[in-house]
C-alpha cells in the first residue's frame, strides 16, 4: 500500500519535473516580458512583476527616488518622474532616514507596445503573413496535384523520381543558398517577396504526406468515377481532395509552420526593411536593444503568439496525422 | 463525341505533365539546381565581385584545401559533431522518456502533454533569442539562481568553457518536443492488447520497455534519429541566435561557418566548400547509421 503511494508520488514528481523543464523558459518569456527593465537589472527571477522601489515624501505625495549614495547621515538620490521612466531631479541631498521602500506588483504591458512601435513590427507581421499564405496556397496546389500522381498514376521512372524526390529531402540547407541566392540575384528577385515565397511552393514532405494518404484511398472510387466519365482533375478535385481534408490541414499546418520560422533563408535573400519578415526582424531587434530585455521578450511573444494559438487548435490534429503519415517503415 | 475527346485529352499523358510539371520543375530549379551549382561554385574561385560575373577561375580542389588548412577548421569539425552527437543522444533519450512518461493514464494528461509540444511550433530564431536571456551573464535568470545558492555567475555564453554546453542545452530543449511527437506516434500504435498481457504475466516497467515497447516502435526510433540527425546537421538560426559562433569559434559549426565565410567574408567558394563538406559529413553519417543501426531488414522512410 505505502509502495503505491510512493510510486504513484515519484511518478507525479516526473510529471511535474518535466512539464516545468518544458513550460518554465516560456513562461520567463512572458513574465519577463510585464516587468519594467530596472526592476530586471536589479535581478529577478521570479514570475510576477513585482518592483522595490524607494520613495521620499515630499509635501505629503509620495516621490520615488533611486539611490545614488547612501551614508549615515546623508544621502544622494536622483527623483523619478511619474512614470519612473526619466528623472524630474538629479543629485538631491536628503536624510537617509526619509527613504522607505515600497513593494508592490506592477504588469508592464506598455512594453508590448512600445516594442511593436520601436522597430515596424507591424509591417514584418505583414510581410510574414502575406508569404506564408503564398507557401501555403502553393504548397497545396503543387502537392497534391504532384501526390496525386506519384500514388495513382503509372508512368516510367516513377519510383526513381519518388526517391530522388525523398533523397533531396536528407540535403542540408546551407547547400542550397549560395547557389540560390546567385539564381536569385541573376533573375533580379533578392529583396523582393518572390525570392520569400516561390522557391518554397515545392515541398518534398508535403507531397510525402499527401501521397501516403491519397494510396490509401480505395480503387474502387476511382473506378466508379472514371466510369462516370469523370476526368483525372475532377476525380482529384471532386472525389480525392474533399476526403483528405483532415491531411490536407496537417499539410497546410506544416507549410505554414516551416514558412512563419524559415530564417537563413529570409536573412539572406532580403536587406531591406521594408520585405523582412518577422523572425529576421526579431533577430535584429534583439542585436540592437539587447539591454532591453523587456522589450526583446515582449517582441519574442507576440512572434510566436499566432503559432501556439494555431497549435493549441490543431494540436490532435497534429498529433494523429503524424501517427499515420506512416512515418514508419 | 464530346466527353470522348474531353476524356481522351485529360486523361492521356497531358494530364500527367500537368500534374507533375509544376512539383518536378520546382524541384529542379530550386533543388537540384543548386545542389549541382554547389558543386561548381565549390571548385571556382568565388568572391563578392565574381559570383555574379562569369569569368570565375577554375581552382581545382583548392577551395576544399583551404578550408581544411584552415587553422580552426579541426576546432570547428570537433564543435559540429560534438553538438550533432550530444544533441541528437539527449534529445532523443529525453523525448522517448516523455512520451513514455506521458502516454500513461493520469489526470490530465492529453492537455499536459499538448502543452509540453508547444515548443515544436516555436522558430528557432525565438527560442536562441529566450535562452541568450536566460544564460545571460549579468541579468540571466539561471545566474541568479547560482548566486541564490552560493556558486556565483558564470559566464554561459561568453566563456569558450561553458559556450558549447550552453548552446547543446537550448537545441536539446529545443528538439525535445520533436522527439516527443515522433515517439508518441509509435506509442499509440501499441495495441493495449499487449500492454495487458504484459500486466497479467507482472512484467516490470523496464522489462517491457526493453522487450516490448522498444522492439515495436523500431520503425519509428529509426526514422526519428536520421530525421535528428539531419536536422541537427543544418542547425543554424538558434546558434546565430545566441551566440553567433562566438566566443572566438567556441560555438561556431559548419553550417555556421559557411555562413561566415559566404556573407561575412564573401568567400564564397570556401562557403561551398563548407557546404559540400556538411553534405558529405552527412552521407557518410548515414551511411554508418543506416548500416550498423537499421540493417538490412527494414528500411527508413
Amino acid at each position: 500500500m505505502f509502495k503505491q503511494h510512493l510510486d504513484k508520488l515519484t511518478r507525479y514528481f516526473f510529471l511535474i519535473l518535466c512539464a516545468a523543464i518544458m513550460v518554465i523558459p516560456f513562461i520567463w518569456m512572458v513574465s519577463t516580458s510585464l516587468k519594467s527593465q530596472s526592476a530586471i537589472n536589479k535581478g529577478s527571477a521570479g514570475f510576477l512583476p513585482i518592483e522595490i522601489v524607494n520613495y521620499i515624501e515630499k509635501d505629503g505625495e509620495k516621490e520615488y527616488v533611486e539611490i545614488i549614495e547612501k551614508k549615515e547621515n546623508k544621502a544622494v538620490v536622483n527623483i523619478y518622474d511619474e512614470e519612473r521612466k526619466h528623472f524630474k531631479e538629479s543629485f538631491v541631498e536628503v536624510s537617509p532616514q526619509s527613504i522607505k521602500r515600497d513593494t508592490f506588483i506592477k504588469f508592464h504591458f506598455n512594453n508590448f507596445v512600445e516594442a511593436f512601435n520601436k522597430v515596424p513590427f507591424g509591417r514584418y507581421f505583414l510581410n510574414t503573413i502575406f508569404v506564408s499564405f503564398c507557401v501555403v496556397i502553393g504548397v497545396l496546389l503543387t502537392s497534391s496535384l504532384a501526390a496525386y500522381a506519384f500514388a495513382r498514376m503509372k508512368f516510367v521512372g516513377k519510383d526513381a523520381i519518388f526517391y530522388l524526390f525523398i533523397s533531396m529531402m536528407m540535403v542540408p540547407q546551407p547547400i542550397y543558398l549560395i547557389p540560390s541566392y546567385y539564381l536569385l540575384t541573376k533573375i533580379h528577385w533578392v529583396n523582393t517577396f518572390w525570392a520569400l515565397i516561390v522557391p518554397w511552393i515545392a515541398n518534398i514532405f508535403s507531397i510525402f504526406l499527401l501521397r501516403q494518404q491519397f494510396k490509401t484511398i480505395p480503387q474502387d472510387l476511382f473506378d466508379a468515377a472514371t466510369i462516370d466519365g469523370c476526368t483525372r482533375f475532377e476525380i482529384l478535385w471532386r472525389i480525392v481532395l474533399p476526403i483528405s481534408k483532415p491531411v490536407l490541414a496537417t499539410t497546410a499546418i506544416f507549410a505554414l509552420i516551416g514558412s512563419w520560422n524559415s530564417f537563413m533563408w529570409p536573412l539572406v535573400m532580403t536587406n531591406s526593411d521594408k520585405i523582412r519578415v518577422l523572425q529576421v526582424g526579431l533577430s535584429y531587434f534583439a542585436q540592437e536593444s539587447s539591454s532591453s530585455t523587456a522589450l526583446l521578450m515582449a517582441a519574442s511573444t507576440f512572434t510566436v503568439a499566432p503559432l501556439i494559438i494555431l497549435f493549441l487548435f490543431a494540436q490532435k490534429q497534429i498529433i494523429s496525422s503524424f501517427v499515420s503519415s506512416g512515418l514508419k517503415g | 463525341m464530346f466527353t470522348n475527346l474531353k476524356s481522351l485529352i485529360c486523361n492521356s499523358k497531358l494530364t500527367l505533365y500537368l500534374f507533375l510539371l509544376p512539383a518536378i520543375m520546382m524541384v529542379m530549379v530550386f533543388a537540384i539546381y543548386p545542389l549541382l551549382y554547389n558543386f561548381s561554385l565549390s571548385v571556382h574561385e568565388v568572391t563578392s565581385s565574381t559570383l555574379l560575373s562569369e569569368d570565375r577561375p577554375f581552382v581545382g580542389l583548392n577551395n576544399y584545401k583551404e578550408v581544411i588548412l584552415e587553422p580552426d577548421f579541426i576546432e570547428i569539425l570537433r564543435n559540429t559533431l560534438v553538438f550533432s552527437i550530444f544533441s541528437v543522444l539527449f534529445q532523443f533519450l529525453f523525448g522517448l522518456a516523455f512520451a513514455l512518461f506521458f502516454h500513461q493514464e493520469f489526470p490530465l494528461h492529453k492537455p499536459l502533454r499538448g502543452l509540453l509540444l508547444i515548443g515544436w511550433v516555436i522558430p528557432p530564431a525565438v527560442i536562441g533569442t529566450i535562452w541568450r536571456w536566460l544564460f545571460n551573464c549579468d541579468i540571466g535568470v539561471i545566474n541568479y539562481f547560482l548566486n541564490m545558492i552560493g556558486i556565483g555567475s558564470v559566464g554561459w555564453l561568453v566563456t569558450q568553457t561553458f559556450a558549447m554546453s550552453s548552446v547543446l542545452v537550448a537545441n536539446i530543449w529545443f528538439a525535445i518536443p520533436f522527439n516527443m511527437i515522433l515517439m508518441t506516434s509509435g506509442l499509440v500504435s501499441i495495441p493495449n492488447s499487449i500492454h495487458d498481457a504484459a500486466a497479467i504475466d507482472g512484467t516490470t516497467f523496464f522489462q517491457k520497455l526493453w522487450h516490448i515497447i522498444i522492439p515495436m516502435i523500431k520503425p519509428n526510433i529509426y526514422a526519428t534519429i536520421i530525421l535528428d540527425i539531419i536536422y541537427t546537421f543544418r542547425s543554424f538560426p538558434l546558434i546565430w541566435n545566441m551566440t553567433k559562433g562566438g566566443p572566438v569559434n567556441a560555438t561556431t559549426v559548419l553550417p555556421v561557418w559557411s555562413y561566415i565565410q559566404s556573407f561575412n567574408f564573401f568567400n564564397f567558394g570556401a562557403g561551398t566548400a563548407i557546404a559540400v563538406i556538411i553534405l558529405l559529413l552527412l552521407l557518410i553519417i548515414s551511411i554508418i547509421y543506416i548500416k550498423f543501426f537499421v540493417g538490412k531488414e527494414e528500411g527508413v522512410l
